[in-house]
């Protein structure tokens, strides 16, 4: 078998090197932004070229076509570069696609088919370096079998040209397995390294670029547009676990704070101040609050790439963990990272009934008691809403639960200002009932403010953690009783009837269990997981130890005692056994073990010919039960004649046979076989 | 000191190839850019490359463990000549094949190493290697390089070997078999036939089977009775004898001389059949009625030193 005058791997190995090398195509097709166009004409390109190699066709000439063909692939990365995307990553993927191109039309020799592997492995890391999607597991134990598969080809290649022999039949079963056995135990091994290579100097936010816009209600202002849009999006923005959860608190029922706005101008709500203060940090803990309420409660919280750079955290939170760079806050209940647009992972350590007093401590400010201009009708109706109550909990109380008659939650037909909500329309969504109360509130004396965050989402049991989608977006107010920020959420509860909430099935959640997995332990795995990991699985086995040495050393230890010494004699009987070792003989029946082993054809032949009664005995040579069972079938005669010179001159030389006899020998011991087995059926 | 090393020396080598260079390069621009960005995706691919590497060294340590090696001529080696030597490389006790291996003799002369694209577990194969000793004498105890860059050949991992029942002995180069042989005629004294290799037409006797030997003289009856293969030595026609005698002792220079003359003579003896008898000093350790002669006095040439002592050859074989 030769191309271009040069050996050609036969069998799985041929299909498993082609595949290799366009197997770099399908993360940049499916996980990147990468030019369609590009990759399909490299697809294209690899098509065309496996054929022509698999045909053997000549390409003189060709190289020229290919300088031209690469010159028109650079050309397009520099407009890519210059006047399209404007990414260099993607404008060398681009260059690399075409130098790809070209190498799969023309020739290859052993040295292109390591290149043609190395620029798949580049195009394996561009994709590697711009998504974050759980598929991509699935590409790497795809590309970790066909790696392992054409390496092996480009060895058997290189090794059958320095030999000056042709390169060895592979068996096609044997092949796949070992393959397959490669791509698992590498696999395993891959996640094994990912586990135990130190994190040194990593950051915690993934720079990828996010698609999504700002989600409604967490920009600088928010106004009482249009949300359908919003409501309908079931895309998920956070996972979010509780490992610690204080009791009779229901994660649904937790509000999570994206923002808070202070100011109305009977239109907008827009946000008091700037964030110009830095939030004290202490290790990876950054102290939002004096802790003084207890129990704490604590969440996990895994964000999706949004497009906006916000922290979201519940109502009395007191720190927050993780590695997230700066934090700066208008120390109103508005945080934002230094880098948005991106994954991101940490804890929140809060107090589930809301706000602890601030390590600086802030009023609720002038600001959180102003009402826009013309608003009497609001001080009226707050009066007589209010008036019972004694207290600003429980004029509070009054306010929000004035919401629950008469009003109704709608997104088609609302009211376009707080005063159409309050006195003619009565018909709204989650921002009419926050504006609505707060004014009430401020009316009635009490600071109050809108906050905006999430409400509610899917609880999952296969992962016990909180899917939350950006439908699950929702405003509320907060307002200033008793010196602290309590919430009080006015709109109606929707809950699972509500025609917004979605909801997965058990194999969504299961597809999301993943997902959330994925994201927790390989994309935003870090330092100090790993650290947690070692210190964690260090005490463990001094626990277990000092378990064990305990169960031992009690008086009435007797059973554990006997316990370890029954596994120790077990494990020393295995041990024993597997030193001892079960083989199976190597030699077909009537051989000893001081004879040359046969080959495999050979030894097949053999047994097979003592299973039709041609019993091997001393002195009884191959060639006298050959003779003697295909004396029986003349048409085997020829063969047998021609298949036992061959195996003297295999056997016994002078000198080893050349690789097309030694594949005839094979070939015609199993076809003798075959004729003899039939026969025998027969 | 030299057991204390080769004890502390690793049972394994590794060398890096070509392309093994640029992979580990490439690895290391990955960890590079791995800790660059922080992005764990790839680390992920970092890790991929090492577990490669990790792959490459189990799959190529199942590959040599457990392959034994065998060495032996495969036709008769003489000093400064070219002959060939087998090498058999069995994976009887593997239960992975051994693939892309290569086995290299530890000899002086020995040529290229042979080269086993597939082993199969439990099979063997044979290989014939060039051959060309520098002197005479029994080859020394050597070790075998086994090799291979199965399976991805990004590093060559090579053990040493020693080879099973490796009993080499070389030959005296032959000398001019124009010049006289020493000694003098011995006569018919014999009494009987000399052996004439197989042109004869009655079986003399029986004898070792070496490679080169047609399947056609093998004595099956013999090969089955004794376990190892037998070849007939039949007789030839009754021919005058010689006598080749080795003066000892002589000086290192003029002995070497002799000997090589005392190989050739032997040589054109049994390839005209003519009976002699090989003398070292006052000692006839070679008669015509010894059995296996031709392979007995070839190898009392190669082993015999300048005092006349002989020096430890083959197995079973001595004075």
């Amino acid at each position: 078998m030769q191309t271009e005058g040069r050996v050609r791997i036969p069998g799985v190995l041929w299909f498993s090197l082609r595949a290799h090398w366009a197997s770099g195509l399908l993360p940049l097709a499916f996980l990147t932004e990468i030019s369609r166009t590009a990759i399909a004409f490299a697809a294209a390109a690899f098509v065309a070229g496996a054929v022509l190699d698999w045909t053997g066709s000549s390409r003189r000439g060709w190289h020229r076509a290919g300088f031209f063909l690469l010159a028109t692939g650079a050309a397009a990365a520099a407009a890519d570069l210059f006047f399209g995307s404007g990414d260099l990553l993607a404008s060398v993927v681009l260059l690399v696609l075409g130098v790809q191109s070209v190498k799969f039309l023309l020739p290859k020799t052993h040295r292109d088919g390591w290149q043609l592997c190395a620029i798949s492995f580049l195009e394996f890391l561009a994709a590697a370096a711009t998504t974050t999607e759980i598929q991509f597991a699935a590409f790497l134990f795809l590309f970790l079998g066909l790696s392992a598969g054409a390496m092996w080809a480009l060895q058997a290649e290189e090794a059958a040209e320095a030999g000056g022999i042709a390169v060895p039949r592979t068996r096609a079963g044997f092949t796949v397995l070992t393959l397959l056995l490669t791509a698992v135990t590498g696999f395993c091994l891959t996640a094994v390294m990912f586990a135990v290579t130190p994190r040194i100097g990593i950051e915690q936010f993934l720079r990828r670029s996010g698609n999504r816009g700002g989600i409604t209600g967490f920009s600088d202002a928010i106004s009482l547009r249009d949300v359908t849009s919003v409501k309908v999006d079931r895309r998920i923005v956070a996972r979010i676990e509780f490992p610690e959860l204080a009791p009779g608190v229901s994660p649904p029922e937790l509000h999570l704070r994206g923002g808070t706005y202070t100011r109305f101008d009977g239109t907008k709500w827009k946000r008091g101040r700037s964030l110009h203060e830095r939030v004290q940090k202490a290790g990876s803990y950054y102290l939002l609050s004096a802790q003084k309420a207890a129990p704490l409660s604590s969440a996990e919280i895994l964000m999706e790439p949004i497009g906006y750079s916000v922290l979201f955290v519940y109502p009395g939170t007191v720190s927050v963990e993780g590695a997230l760079g700066e934090i700066r806050t208008d120390g109103r209940g508005n945080y934002r990272l230094s880098a948005g647009k991106s994954a991101v992972r940490y804890q929140v350590h809060f107090a589930p009934g809301g706000s602890p007093p601030r390590i600086r401590s802030y009023g609720p400010g002038g600001a959180t008691l102003a009402l826009p201009p013309g608003s009497d009708d609001i001080r009226e109706l707050a009066m007589q809403v209010t008036s019972p109550g004694e207290s600003d909990a429980e004029r509070g109380e009054l306010a929000r639960q004035f919401f629950l008659s008469g009003f109704r939650y709608t997104l088609t037909d609302v009211a376009s200002s707080v005063q159409e909500f309050l006195f003619r329309k009565r018909a709204g969504f989650c921002e009419h009932y926050a504006a609505g109360l707060t004014l009430l509130l401020r009316a009635a004396g009490i600071p109050a403010r809108v906050a905006t965050g999430y409400l509610g989402g899917e609880w999952s049991d296969v992962g016990k953690y909180l899917i939350v989608r950006q439908s699950d977006a929702h405003a509320w107010t907060e307002g200033w009783i008793g010196g602290r920020w309590v919430t009080l959420d006015a709109t109606p509860p929707l809950g699972e009837d509500s025609p917004f909430f979605a909801r997965m099935g058990r194999i969504g959640l299961y597809l999301d269990w993943a997902k959330q997995r994925w994201n927790k332990y390989v994309v935003n795995y870090s330092l100090q997981m790993q650290a947690k990991a070692v210190s964690g699985g260090w005490f463990a086995l001094r626990r277990s130890a000092t378990g064990i040495r305990r169960a031992i050393r009690r008086p009435d230890g007797q059973v554990a005692r006997v316990a370890a010494a029954f596994v120790l004699a077990v494990a020393a009987f295995l041990l024993a056994w597997r030193m001892r070792g079960r083989r199976t003989s190597p030699f077909p029946r009537g051989m000893r073990k001081e004879d040359v082993p046969l080959s495999r054809p050979y030894a097949r032949l053999l047994r097979s010919l003592s299973a039709g009664g041609h019993r091997r005995s001393s002195g009884t040579p191959l060639e006298d039960m050959l003779s003697e069972a295909a004396g029986k079938i003349p048409s085997l005669l020829p063969d047998a004649a021609r298949f036992l010179s061959l195996y003297h001159r295999d056997r016994f030389g002078p000198g080893p046979l050349s690789s097309g006899e030694s594949a005839e020998a094979g070939r015609l011991a199993n076809l003798l076989r075959r004729g003899l087995f039939r026969t025998d059926a027969n | 000191m030299k057991n204390l090393l080769r004890a502390l020396r690793l049972p394994r080598k590794l060398r890096v190839t070509f392309p093994g260079k640029w992979f580990l390069v490439l690895t290391v621009g990955v960890g590079v850019a791995a800790i660059n960005t922080g992005n764990n995706l790839l680390y992920l691919a970092l890790s991929m490359n090492l577990s490669l590497i990790i792959l490459s060294g189990i799959l190529s340590e199942w590959c040599l463990r457990g392959l034994r090696v065998r060495v032996g001529h495969v036709s008769e080696a003489f000093a400064s000549r070219e002959s060939l030597l087998s090498v058999t490389c069995s994976a009887e006790s593997k239960r992975f094949p051994a693939i892309s291996v290569s086995v290299s003799p530890g000899i002086p002369g020995a040529g290229k190493p042979a080269r086993f694209p597939e082993i199969p577990p439990g099979g063997a194969d044979t290989r014939v290697v060039p051959y060309r000793p520098g002197h005479r004498g029994p080859v020394p105890a050597f070790a075998c390089t086994v090799s291979t860059r199965f399976p991805f050949a990004l590093f060559e991992k090579s053990a040493e070997v020693t080879p099973l029942e490796s009993s080499l002995i070389v030959y005296p180069e032959p000398g001019d078999p124009d010049v006289a042989p020493p000694g003098r005629d011995m006569g018919d004294h014999a009494g009987g036939k000399a052996a004439r290799g197989r042109e004869g037409t009655s079986i003399r006797g029986v004898r070792d089977h070496i490679p080169s030997d047609p399947v056609r003289d093998i004595h099956w009856k013999a090969s089955a009775r004794l376990g190892k293969w037998m070849v007939k030595e039949r007789e030839a026609e009754p021919a005058q004898g010689i006598d080749l005698l080795l003066p000892v002792p002589s000086p290192p220079q003029e002995f070497e001389r002799l000997v090589s003359h005392a190989c050739a003579s032997v040589l054109t003896c049994e390839r005209q059949g003519v009976p002699y008898r090989l003398r070292v000093g006052d000692r006839v350790l070679v008669s015509p009625e010894t059995g296996g002669r031709r392979r007995k006095a070839l190898s009392i040439l190669a082993r015999v030193t300048a005092d006349g002592s002989l020096l430890p050859g083959e197995k079973g074989e001595g004075l």
